[in-house]
């Protein structure tokens, strides 16, 4: 017979007597009547009966003491109290929660010191970093702004006024606030493009270069350099696709035309590719440089460049078409 | 908790190795069990035991007496039946790449008073089954399933060892207990 379904829930706690009174009783009353429930029960009884005496295996009591007697001896051996802490310094001495404390204000007045003594050297003396690196450091409102100095913690572009503000996540809180047109400013935006881990920074100095370009139309060798570097390492495609946007409004260098060329042939990113495309057309790349691509381009997998370059090359074919038969008939 | 109990447990807790002594006595049955339950090699149910009652003595002094000592010394087993378990997992893991063991984790049988042939075969069989059904439950549904009804815990004392709700422990145990059966009776029915 099988159990009631209403009283399946109370009939296992009911048997190892888990159940308070009142319901314990409502289903001893059931119990009377159900034969179901009891049968239930009973086989439940049967198995926590087996479960508690038998089931689990019992060590004897010779084992028993002969463990108790091993246990006491490693505990006798033992050298430390009950709940000792182990000593500090190997056991050489064992000091005051006081004395603790004071040891640690003091290596933390320490810490301080040391940093500040850092801070104090980088501004008379010269840096390591700086024999190592050739940069000098930045002279800003008596404060030493090293440009490879990292950690940025915010960037600010305004547009309208050209004005940028750093401010690095330094403990002695630098601040550099300046037009985007000065070199100091371009240094560190440049260092910035490169240096900083957080992709929002990197973006904020890409615009701020767009700014320089906008205003000057080139940019210094360092600034094109860190964008060259910046499209070939950057991981954020929007990056990436913004400091493509800037690359078209500058003249072309041989080493911006090589990553266009490169961003075009072999890059995943379609939109990066059509837009290196449109830099290399739009900054007036040589017919003859632009041919080859063109001709590869016919083939492409995208449908936008096979598009482009076929009308291109039949731009320059009617182009060159009037110049030559021009030359032809000169000739004869 | 008993005046004598609560005497041992303060003499203890400065050091004195007799009145813990008085205490491993007076619980170790219980621990015993409870560890035999949950490792089964007889290797490693002495070791378990040895540590669960080192551990207890080097951390007595953090008990303060916020709870019976049986409940803060089976919270101590637990945790390293546990750790042994993990341990053993590791140990199997690795050996089964090297060579296979002919019954890993299988090896103890329990001893009887003075069973009849017949009730030994059964009871080993019963127990050997019972043991990989309880194998295969989840950790803490196995846990609390054996404290009930191996250790014969309360619900408010499991859900105290475990650092769990009543509520939460009778759902897991109810689980269990319906997983054992199922398991039991395939096989024996």
């Amino acid at each position: 017979m099988k159990p009631c379904e209403h009283m399946k829930d109370y009939l296992m706690w009911h048997a190892c007597d888990e159940l308070d009174a009142k319901r314990q009783q409502e289903v001893t009353d059931h119990l009377e009547t159900c034969p179901g429930c009891r049968e239930e029960v009973a086989r439940l009884r049967i198995l926590t009966q087996m479960l508690r005496s038998g089931a689990a295996p019992e060590i004897d009591g010779v084992t028993q003491a002969q463990l108790r007697q091993s246990l006491l001896q490693k505990l006798a051996a033992r050298p430390q109290r009950p709940g000792a802490v182990r000593p500090f310094g190997g056991g050489l001495f064992q000091p005051a929660p006081l004395i603790q404390a004071a040891v640690a204000m003091l290596l933390v007045a320490f810490g301080f010191w040391l940093g500040q003594m850092r801070i104090r050297s980088t501004e008379t003396n010269t840096p390591l970093q700086t024999l190592l690196t050739g940069i000098q450091p930045i002279q800003y409102q008596q404060q030493a702004i090293h440009p490879t100095l990292a950690g940025i913690d915010k960037l600010r572009y305004n547009p309208k006024t050209g004005e940028i503000e750093i401010q690095y996540n330094t403990i002695n809180d630098i601040t550099y606030q300046g037009s985007v047109y000065q070199p100091q400013a371009q240094q560190l935006l440049a260092q910035a493009m490169i240096r900083e881990e957080s992709p929002a920074v990197r973006l904020h100095a890409v615009k701020a270069v767009s700014g320089i370009v906008n205003q000057e139309g080139e940019l210094t060798d360092e600034l094109m350099q860190s964008m060259a570097d910046l499209l070939q390492k950057e991981q954020n495609q929007g990056v990436r696709l913004a400091a493509l946007r800037v690359l078209k409004s500058v003249p072309l260098t041989e080493t911006s035309q090589k990553i266009l060329v490169q961003i075009l042939l072999y890059d995943e990113n379609m939109a990066l590719r059509i837009e290196a495309f449109e830099s290399l057309y739009q900054n007036h790349l040589q017919e003859s440089s632009l041919t080859p691509f063109l001709r590869s381009m016919e083939q492409d997998t995208s449908s936008y460049l096979r598009y482009r370059a076929t009308q291109l090359l039949k731009q320059m074919q009617a182009e060159n078409q009037p110049v030559k038969s021009a030359q032809l008939s000169r000739e004869n | 908790m008993d005046s004598q109990e609560r005497n041992w447990i303060l003499r203890a807790q400065q050091g004195d190795l007799l009145a813990f002594e008085q205490l491993v006595i007076q619980h170790e049955s219980f621990v015993m069990k409870l560890i035999a339950s949950m490792v089964w090699s007889r290797e490693d149910v002495e070791d378990v035991y040895q540590e669960t009652f080192m551990r207890a003595f080097s951390h007595l002094k953090a008990f303060r007496f916020e709870s019976a000592f049986r409940t803060w010394l089976t919270r101590i087993a637990v945790h390293q039946c546990l750790n042994k378990r993990r341990q053993l997992r590791w140990r199997n893991r690795f050996t089964l790449r090297l060579a296979e063991p002919e019954q890993p984790e299988m090896a103890y049988t329990p001893p009887s008073p003075e069973p009849t042939p017949e009730q030994l075969t059964m009871n080993a069989e019963v127990w050997q089954h019972l043991q990989r059904t309880l194998a295969r439950l989840p950790e803490k549904q196995r846990t609390a399933f054996i404290l009930k009804y191996v250790n014969d815990c309360s619900l408010k004392d499991i859900a105290e060892i475990l650092g769990s709700t009543v509520g939460t422990i009778k759902t897991d145990i109810f689980r269990a207990m319906q997983k054992v059966r199922q398991s039991m009776h395939q096989q024996f029915s």
